[in-house]
Order: C-alpha cells, then structure tokens, then sequence
C-alpha cells in the first residue's frame, strides 16, 4: 500500500471538493420534497420566510438548462444598418444604395463587420467620397473635414454603445416583467441572449424584448392636402394601370370585393387594396393582408411626389372592424414626418382605466421641457389632431380642443390590460438606440420539459443498470471494482458541471449515458492487459502491475482524442452542444482518474492489504 | 466470462473482402446522399417548429391538409413523441402569427382537440447560415486536430489510415441517415444534436483505432523477426476481445439512449448505435489494413 498515500488523498479530496459543490443541488432538492408536500398557502409563506436562503441554494445548486425547466430562449441581433441609417444626419439616393448593398453582404457574410462592410461599399463606390457629408454631427465632432476613418471609429463606437445599452434596456425591461432568474448575456459583437425559465406567454416576451419603444408626438397632414393627394394618387394608379398589372392585382380581387363596393375590381391597383376615405386625417381603409401591398404602392418614387410635403403614411394600431371574412381592416393616417416630442420626455407612466368605459389606456407624465413644448405646440394646432405614435403605428390622434399645460397625455386605443401594461414596462425601460430582431428562439413547455428529465434519468438509470451488470458478469469481482469506479465517476461528472456552473441540458445527459458506456472502456484495456499478464503464469500482483502500466498509454490515446473533439464542439457550438461537450470532457477527465487511480487504490488493498484474490472473470 | 480469448482470425489476409464490403458501402452512401439527399433541420436553414399536444390524438394527414389550406403553403408535419404533433413551416411571418394561425386552424378543423403548443423552435436564416458554418469549423477543426495529434503520436501511416477510417465511417452513417429518412418512426434530420453526435462517432472510432495502432506499436518493437502482416494482425486479434467490450458497452448505452431518451435524443442515439457499429468495423478492417497497405508500398518501393 506504500505509495498510494498520495492517490488516497487526491480521491478524498476530489470527492470532498465534489459534495461540496454538489452539497447545494441536494439542499434544493430536499427542499422542493418539502414544500411539494405543503399546501400552496403555507409554501407562499415558508418562501417568503425563506428567501435569502432559498436563492442561495438556488445560486449555488446544478443548473438545469431551458430545455429540462421549460422556458424562453431567445437570441436578438442588434439591427447595426438601421442604426447607422439613423446616425445619418443627411441621407440621399447613393447613401440609401450603400446602405441596401451592405446590409446584403453582411447577411451573406455573417456577424461580419458590418460596419466595416459600409465603409468599404461606400469607398468602392467613388474613393474620393467623404463620410462626414452625411454623418457630420457637431456633438460627436464629426465636421465636414472629419476623414472616412474618424467617421468609422465613431459609427464603431456608437454600434458598441448600442449593443450594451440595448442589453440593460432589455434587463430592465426583463425584470419588470418579472422573470425569476432571467440570464441575459452579449454573443458576439451584436447579438444578445436572453434566457427565461419558466416563461407560459412567449407571444408577450416578444413583443416586449422586439419593441424600439419609440414614443413620438406628431403633427398630422392637412384635411384638404390629404384629400386633393388621394385624388392624384387614384389618378396616377388609373393612368398607369394597364392590362398586364390588371392580371397582377387579380391575386387580390376577393378582398378588394368586400371592401368596396362601388370600386371592385375596377383594375385601378390602388383601388383594389384599399378603400379611398379622404376624411380629415385618414387616407383610406386597408385589410391587414393587403398593407404590405399599399405600402409598396406608396413607396413608389413616382408616387411620393404626388404625396403632400413632409407627411408619411401610417396604420392604426386597432383595427376599426372586420369584414365578414374575419379580415381586420386599420386606418391609414397622414402623419408629419417631423417629430414634435419624443418619449425621451417622458418621466412617468402607468396603466389607467377610461373614467366611464373602464377600458385600459396608458396615462404618461413628462418633465418640465417636455410639458413646456407640449404646451406650445398643442396651443398652436387647437382644432387639429396630433398622433400619438408608439413604433410606427399609430395609437391614438386626439382633436387638440385647447392648450394642454401641465404634460400629461394618454395612449388610449389598447387591447387589453397586458398591453398596457406592456407599453408602461417599455416606456420605463426606455427606448432602444437601434431595432433588434430575433434570429432564434426556442421554447419549452413544462410538460415537454419534466418529459425530457424523466427520460434522461431513465436513460441514466438503465444505462448504469446495464454496463454494471455486464462488467461483474464479465470480469467478475474486478468487474465490481470497475462498477465502484463507476459510481464514483458520476459524482465527479455532476460535482465537476456543479463546480464550473455549468448548465445540465439534455443532451449533457445524454453525453452522461455516453460516459458511462466509455468510461468503462479504460478500466476494460487494463483489465485485458491483466488476463494478458496471467496468462502468462505471472502472480496476481504482477499481473496487475503489468496490466496497469501497459494499458496506460492507449488509455492516453485513445481519451485525449475525444477530448480534443469535446474542445471542438465547446467553442463552435452553441446552448445544448455546450452542455454536452462539458458532459463528455468532464466524463473523460474523471474517468481516466477513477480507471486509472481509483480502481488501483481498491484493487491494492483488496489483493496487498486484504490478501485477498481478485477475480478477473 | 471470456469472448475470443487468444483469437487468431485471418484479418490482414481476408481485408481485401473487407475492402469491397467498404467500398459497397460507401458507393451506396454515396449516391443516395445524391439522389435522395438528407433531411437538414431548421438549425441549419432557418425556419419555425411547433410542437403540438391534443387532448385527442390528430391524424398527420388531415392536421396537413387542413394547415396547407390555413398557412398558403405546405408544411411538414410529422407524429412527435407518443401522443404530439411536430409542425415545420417556412415563410417570414412573425412567429406568433404562424402559431396562432396554425392553433385556430386545428381548433376549427377538429373540435374538441384543445390544441396547445408546448414548445417552438424558430431560426432565421441568417442565425442559420452561422450555425452551419460553427458546424462545419467543428468538423474540420476536429480532423484537423485528430490527424495532427496521431501524427504525432505515431508515424504518419498511421494517420492516415485514422483518418480513411473517420471519413468511412461518417460517410457510412451519413449515408444511412440519406438512405432511412422519411422510411422510419423517427427523425433522422441532420441539426446540430447530430453533428455532435458524427463528432463523438469520429472520437469514438478513434478510441478504437488508436487501441489496435498502439498494440502494432509495441509489437512492431517486440517481434521485430515477423513480417509485418502477421504483427497487425495479431495486434487486431489480442486487442479483439477489448474491442468488443467497449464497443458493447457503449452500444448498451446509446441503445438505452435511443429508448428511453425521449423524442429529441432519437435521431442522435440512432446515429452513435450506427456510428459505433461502422466504427469498431473499421478500426478491424479500414485503418489498421491502410496501414499496411501504405508499409507494403513503402517496402516495394524500396
């Protein structure tokens, strides 16, 4: 037994350092037993008795991942081309151009350097052209004399700040969503991943992690433009409609029937998507299906001449009715394009309920200046409406009757109470500098999670059941030192995941099974090299001597590689494919450990200190 | 207990019949991952996945037909688990209008099925394009980092026949997933669960090889007097019996995954019971034999 002093205290202590770690999870779980078994009054009240220590154990204990809790998994991706459309001070036919052709390269190149990609477009386009024309901003120091470097670094700068102030926009906007142990983290240089267990509404998280929450107060068109515009556009698209467009529009020849009577069909292209209104602010009536078409219409460069100066088009937040279809028909609105308040103004807000209808709205308080300008402007425009304007869609326009001191002002229009109370947690929260998509998102459901554990547990379960069996079948009484090894191995696999606070997902425990099946692998080459050694009429002790040091280095090879490869996938995969790649390293590493030092250690004393035989089968 | 204990079958010189067996294999691989292809998972070309439970069992084809008519266009849908509906569609319309869409579909259709959703999946193709190259830098990256440690670990014979060994046995298992995809209970599309699991094959079937190469190793060192075939092939035969085990064990296993693991592991754990069987296969008759092979030549040559 000499010599293995060492090896003991190294097992102790890896296995000290194992339930230390692993101490917490088994905490979380007597705890859950407990209060599984109280009635849902006396658990609110042991929780709140509890907290502090409750969210220790929670901290400390095995991560489970989403797809084992259930909940949201969601990657949003800063838009960085939005974001420098908007940093534009000055933007024209050419910048628009560049703008489009890079957005397209990046996304064939991906998280690539946007960025990078414009400027390169840009200066591809005419070497001599200057940035600073259109990005010249006194604040940020931009001057018309700034060079297209300077420019870059300061778009670089201001992605950067986007991307985290973004990421707290969203945490904050998380936690007043209330999630319990949301983890929000930056992927790259523009993606951020936002993880919720336990999440029952994704349709909500969406809409609240995607919303810019651009609040603007706007000025609308003027009653008599807007009617003499519509006049030239029906015209414009009469005009140009000819035979082959009239086949185009035939696609949406049943919804134009139900909108207009008079009109159907009448191959006039402007007309078959939408029903002409004219009245004071509204342009016209439009199908939810056919938006997408009208405001193709509308973006016709032809066409925005005809269009009253400085106003753009926008939909109505409610739909103002259905047809007999189910189809949900919104107002087309004219608003200016210049913005008289923003949100930034905006101090205060909370869900309210309409004094005689009780219906929720969303009533806003701003500070001083904004109150100020507020004043002047709804002052200056009595009799006319102003547009309450939330993410480009209009909420509500009220008729300005007077002066209105004091800033307050409400959005009304709502569906429901979530809603408002989803605007407020925004609005809170504040805007987003640039707009985020989700480019991936996953949920599960409870049900489809506690499924998953049961079958990882079985599959664990069995998986030990049966590789346990085998090897004292096979390799009789050296088998069951080998299924010690076994045992032993999986408490470091969960001690090592708990130590590293790595996240057991389900593909980690299949990667668990897996270990299972090779970790026996090394103590089967030993064994092997054993039988070897006997059969050579060598004794019991030199044979495992033997057998010992010769398997060690195919034992060596043959691990290190599938390490290696567990490297590999940790650093290019992403969520699940982590979690495996940290089963099977860490599987490797302990199982070279148990085969290699453990099983020694037992087999030592079992045939030195015992004088016992062990029986390789 | 013992299996082939002091084995001494003729691999080296019956590897020819090995050869052709590989090569048939491989050539049926091959052309049906070019004529019938392979199922490719949403990771990897973006769009939507919904698993859907019913409190009453709903027929595949009719919950198809009726979605076809509801979203425009038709989308997958497959039986998920014992008792759910997996819906894939494509399109770029907000994830929760197609889900919306899809649930009161199914609601009008059939009365009484309480559809719900229980879990979405949802990339777009540009997440997508990253995941697949993360993917195929694994791969590369993995073989790459393989073939550099045997080398030096071993002579570059040895190399080589690891690495003929891993691009036979991807391609073998590869090529079952093209041949078997649709005709089975299960799905057998290529996402990142199943790249994780061809990388595992390729670590595994290494295990196996580097155990053969490390005995040719030492014996090449002990019966320096024997010809080099009959090293191999008693390296193949004292290291049979280990060979089985591990391979056995680890089949145990990934069979009790591909069981009990649920709907999400299937198509993983059918790959490493394929990958695994494919790999013990060549580490006897692929790596060790193109060692071999490239010694002989090098001997004529001389």
């Amino acid at each position: 037994m000499q010599g293995n002093g060492f090896k003991i205290f190294l097992t102790a202590f890896f296995l000290v350092l194992s339930g230390y770690y692993l101490y917490p999870s088994a905490q979380k779980y007597f705890l859950n037993q407990e209060m599984e078994a109280m009635t849902a009054e006396e658990r609110q009240a042991f929780k709140n008795d509890n907290v502090v220590r409750i969210r220790t154990i929670d901290e400390k204990a095995l991560n489970l991942g989403l797809d084992l809790l259930g909940g949201m998994h969601v990657a949003l991706e800063v838009r960085v081309d939005a974001l420098v459309r908007e940093l534009a001070t000055d933007v024209d036919e050419a910048f628009e151009q560049v703008l489009a052709a890079a957005s397209e390269q990046s996304r064939a190149s991906t998280d690539g350097d946007f960025i990078q990609v414009f400027v390169d477009e840009f200066e591809s386009r005419d070497a001599d052209a200057r940035l600073s024309r259109y990005f010249r901003n006194e604040a940020a120091g931009i001057t018309r004399r700034s060079t297209n470097a300077e420019v870059a670094s300061y778009l670089q700068t201001e992605a950067g700040e986007a991307v985290s102030r973004a990421m707290s926009i969203i945490r904050d906007r998380v936690d007043r969503y209330g999630v319990t142990e949301p983890s929000i983290q930056q992927q790259g240089s523009r993606r951020i991943i936002v993880e919720l267990p336990g999440i029952d509404d994704p349709e909500r998280i969406r809409g609240l992690l995607r919303g810019t929450a651009r609040l603007e107060f706007r000025l609308m068109v003027d009653p008599a433009e807007n009617v003499r515009a519509l006049q030239r556009l029906i015209d414009f698209y009469e005009e140009t409609t000819d035979s082959t467009e009239v086949a185009d529009a035939d696609t949406t020849f049943d919804v134009n029937e139900l909108l207009s009577s008079e009109e159907g069909g009448s191959g006039n292209r402007l007309l078959d998507v939408m029903q002409p209104t004219g009245q004071n602010v509204e342009f016209g009536i439009v199908a939810e299906e056919d938006t997408a078409a009208v405001n193709q219409l509308l973006s016709d460069p032809a066409v925005q001449d005809l269009l009253p100066r400085g106003i753009k088009y926008m939909y109505t937040s409610a739909p103002i009715g259905t047809t007999t279809d189910g189809l949900e028909l919104y107002r087309l609105l004219g608003v200016r394009t210049e913005i008289e308040l923003t949100g930034d103004v905006i101090t205060d807000a909370r869900v309210d309920f309409e004094q005689f209808t009780n219906v929720p709205e969303v009533s806003m308080t701003m500070n001083s200046e904004g109150a100020r300008t507020w004043a002047r402007v709804t002052g200056a425009n009595v009799g006319k409406n102003v547009a309450i304007v939330l993410d480009g869609v209009v909420y509500s326009w009220p008729n300005v009757l007077q002066r209105i001191t004091g800033g307050r002002s409400n959005i009304t229009n709502l569906d429901s109470q979530e809603e408002a109370q989803d605007i407020v947690t925004v609005l809170k929260s504040g805007a987003l500098p640039a707009p985020v998509e989700i480019v991936e998102e996953s949920t599960v459901g409870p049900s489809l999670g506690a499924a998953s554990i049961k079958a990882g547990l079985n599959s664990v379960m069995f998986g030990l059941l049966l590789v346990a069996l085998f090897m004292i079948v096979y390799y009789r009484s050296a088998g069951m030192i080998a299924d010690l090894a076994l045992i032993l191995n999986i408490v470091f696999i969960l001690g090592i995941l708990a130590g590293f606070q790595a996240t057991l997902t389900l593909p980690g425990i299949a990667g668990i099974v897996l270990t299972i099946g090779m970790a026996v692998d090394a103590n089967v080459l030993i064994f092997e090299r054993v039988r070897e050694e006997m059969s050579t009429g060598k004794t019991l002790k030199a044979s495992i001597d033997g057998g010992y040091a010769k398997a060690l280095s195919a034992i060596f090879d043959a691990n290190i590689t599938t390490f290696f490869v567990g490297v590999i996938l940790y650093s290019f995969g992403v969520g699940p494919i982590q979690g495996f790649a940290v089963t099977l390293m860490a599987g490797i590493l302990s199982s070279m450990f148990t085969a290699i030092v453990f099983s020694r250690i037992i087999m030592d004393y079992v045939v030195i200190e015992r004088k016992l035989a062990v029986n390789f089968g | 207990m013992r299996i082939l204990e002091n084995s001494n079958f003729q691999f080296t010189a019956s590897r020819r019949r090995g050869y052709i067996i590989s090569a048939i294999l491989i050539l049926a691989s091959l052309v049906s991952l070019g004529i019938h292809g392979l199922e490719v998972g949403i990771d990897f070309r973006g769009g939507r996945e919904f698993v859907i439970d019913s409190a009453e069992l709903l027929d595949v084809t009719a919950v198809r037909s009726t979605l076809t008519d509801a979203l425009g266009a038709e989308p997958e849908v497959k039986s998920y688990g014992e008792d759910m509906l997996l819906v894939r569609a494509v399109g770029d319309e907000d994830v929760t209008v197609v889900q919306n869409t899809i649930i009161s579909a199914i609601e009008r259709d059939f009365p009484g099925s309480e559809p719900t959703v229980e879990g979405t999946y949802a990339v777009s193709p540009r997440f997508a394009d990253d995941l697949k190259r993360g993917a195929i830098y694994s791969i590369l990256g993995s073989l790459l980092v393989i073939f550099v440690y045997i080398l030096l670990r071993f002579e570059w014979r040895f190399g080589v026949g690891a690495v003929a060994a891993l691009f036979h046995d991807v391609t073998i298992t590869l090529g079952i997933f093209s041949i078997f995809h649709g005709f089975v209970p299960f799905s057998l599309q290529i996402d990142q669960t199943i790249i994780a699991a061809f990388l595992t094959i390729v670590g595994y079937s290494l295990n196996d090889t580097v155990v053969v190469f490390d005995r040719i190793r030492e014996y090449t060192g002990i019966f320096k007097s024997e010809k080099y075939e009959d090293i191999v092939n008693k390296s193949i035969n004292n290291t049979l019996s280990r060979t089985l085990v591990t391979s056995g064990t680890t089949l145990f296993v990934v069979t009790v995954l591909f069981i009990f693991g649920g709907e999400v592991l299937r198509g993983f754990a059918f790959a490493l019971i394929v990958g695994i069987l494919i790999g013990t296969y060549s580490s006897v008759f692929v790596a060790s034999p193109v060692v071999l092979e490239l010694r002989k030549r090098a001997v004529a040559t001389r």
